[in-house]
């Protein structure tokens, strides 16, 4: 039946957001909050003391062998071999074309074991790929199955984010050792004699953790985090103010600011495209060429934009000069709760120097400051 | 959750409630509309003296997470727009059904009132 294959997917925190009040959506066939206090109250709990979010829909694959790092070498953009063990990374996966198949982060728990987390939305198309990438891979080196080991264990493990100034004195009362963890570095940590992945790492753009562990425990961390959570004015938050924050940090979203027809140029993440690392990885060639052709003339930036009216410019609307010359496109838009003003990330033209721009929205053109990523900086 | 859906209005399958007094409409959106929408930021209405055509695009509202087209119940002129939602949008959310309306239309004919659904019928529709 269509409807079981369909059936929408629940975290192990589902009925925690309804008896929070959470409201629930559909999202990438995931029923997760949006909000649960209201998106502008989450968001600036966040900003000025700790949100926790739910983000178990993301997607784990697990990645082990003697020849996990050539595989991944050959699979993604960044030169994996510089992360090291306990470390974490940014990576893209690329089509033939050098469009993005996904953006994840790479952890390196061993030697040879990596944990890849991929977008929920991409993540069967991800493993699909991997898997066929892998078979090829130890055909052609005439190696077996032992040498190189995919698993995707996404329903079995949970994902916490805690988030904002005050997510490292609330995480320390339960994992005191997290006071040692740098910024995109990890620990795996006991709690409740549970092994606990907690990273330095975030989508908001302030400091906090990110922690993995398995399902049928997450419910008893969550009520943890929120009991100890209320003498730091924590919030739980959904994915409506978890969007308003990575737009506030400038930092992009899969099918927004990246997508698998474009080659990821100019979107400020060009140190994570490793085109010269030993090994040759997948769409590096369109890629190199396109970074090799790279001109003023031709160069696009990711820029943010602040409009100077109410109207909210949203993906997709048209960015022009004073002459009406197109000159880029808004990749995100949202209204800011900590500008108070509608803004937007868009890609532009780097030869348009003016400071300000007009914005197509709808029949009308607002005009718009154009100013450097992130709107917000950590305080 | 449960919405209250005042029994006297007439409500599209888009979630705008016309109140009609004699050949006059007031129109907002419903409780479920602005709590689907969350914290709404901008509107964008019509001026006075407009026509607007029933289930077509008279004006724009915007939450932080969606812009949506707002549908005219009925065709007809707009004789008064509610002004103040400009300066506080979130008065959609604080009181959807009275402060928060967001025109009054002259109505050209009565038989377009046949094609909007009452009470009962929109509370069908939100509870599916």
């Amino acid at each position: 039946m269509a409807s079981e294959v369909n059936a929408i997917l629940k975290t192990a925190l589902n009925e925690t957001h309804r008896k929070l009040g959470g409201k629930m959506v559909d999202f990438a066939g995931w029923d997760m909050p949006v909000e649960y206090s209201g998106l502008r109250l989450e968001h600036i709990a966040t900003r000025t003391h700790v949100g926790l979010f739910d983000v178990s829909h993301m997607g784990e694959v697990f990645i082990e062998g003697s020849h996990a790092m050539p595989f991944l070498q050959g699979l993604l953009t960044n030169d994996v071999s510089k992360c090291e063990i306990f470390q974490a990374q940014y990576n893209m996966m690329l089509n033939e074309k050098g469009g993005v198949i996904d953006d994840l982060i790479v952890y390196r728990l061993e030697e040879k074991k990596f944990l890849l987390v991929v977008n929920a939305s991409n993540k069967n198309k991800d493993f699909e790929l991997m898997q066929k990438v892998a078979k090829d891979f130890l055909t052609k080196g005439s190696l077996n199955s032992s040498h190189l080991i995919l698993e995707d264990q996404s329903s079995a493990w949970s994902q916490l984010a805690v988030q904002g100034p005050k997510a490292l004195p609330l995480m320390a009362k339960i994992f005191p050792e997290c006071t040692e963890i740098k910024k995109f570095r990890f620990k795996i940590l006991k709690w409740q004699n549970l092994d606990w992945l907690v990273a330095r790492t975030g989508y908001t753009g302030e400091d906090g953790f990110e922690v993995y562990g398995p399902n049928g425990s997450v419910e008893s961390l969550w009520q943890e985090i929120t009991t100890l959570g209320v003498g730091f004015g924590l919030l739980p938050c959904g994915l409506g103010a978890r969007n308003t924050l990575r737009i506030e940090a400038g930092l992009p979203l899969y099918g927004n600011e990246i997508n698998d027809s474009q080659l990821p140029l100019n979107i400020g993440m060009n140190w994570a495209l490793k085109t010269t690392k030993k090994e040759a990885f997948m769409g590096q060639q369109p890629l190199a060429t396109a970074l090799e052709n790279l001109t003023e003339e031709n160069a696009k930036k990711l820029v943010g934009l602040i409009s100077l009216e109410k109207a909210i410019p949203r993906d997709g609307y048209r960015v022009l000069s004073f002459d009406k010359t197109q000159i880029g496109l808004v990749t995100s838009g949202t209204y800011s709760p900590s500008l108070n003003r509608p803004i937007a990330m868009a890609l532009v033209d780097t030869s348009y120097t003016n400071e300000t721009c007009l914005i197509e929205v709808r029949k009308n053109f607002v005009e718009a400051k154009i100013v450097n990523l992130p709107f917000v900086k950590k305080k | 959750m449960a919405y209250r859906v005042p029994e006297e209005l007439y409500y599209t399958k888009d979630h705008e409630w016309a109140l009609v007094d004699e050949n006059i409409v007031t129109v907002g959106v419903t409780d479920y509309a602005q709590d689907t929408l969350g914290e709404i930021v901008y509107v964008e209405l019509p001026e006075e003296g407009q026509k607007v055509t029933q289930n077509e695009s008279f004006g724009v509202v915007e939450s932080v997470k969606s812009v949506n087209d707002l549908l005219a119940p009925v065709s007809g002129t707009v004789i008064e727009v509610n002004t103040s939602l400009s300066e506080n949008p979130g008065t959609i959310n604080d009181d959807a059904w009275n402060e928060g309306w967001l025109i009054r239309i002259e109505m050209d004919t009565e038989k377009e009132l046949a094609s909007l659904i009452r009470a009962p019928e929109y509370k069908k529709l939100i509870q599916d």
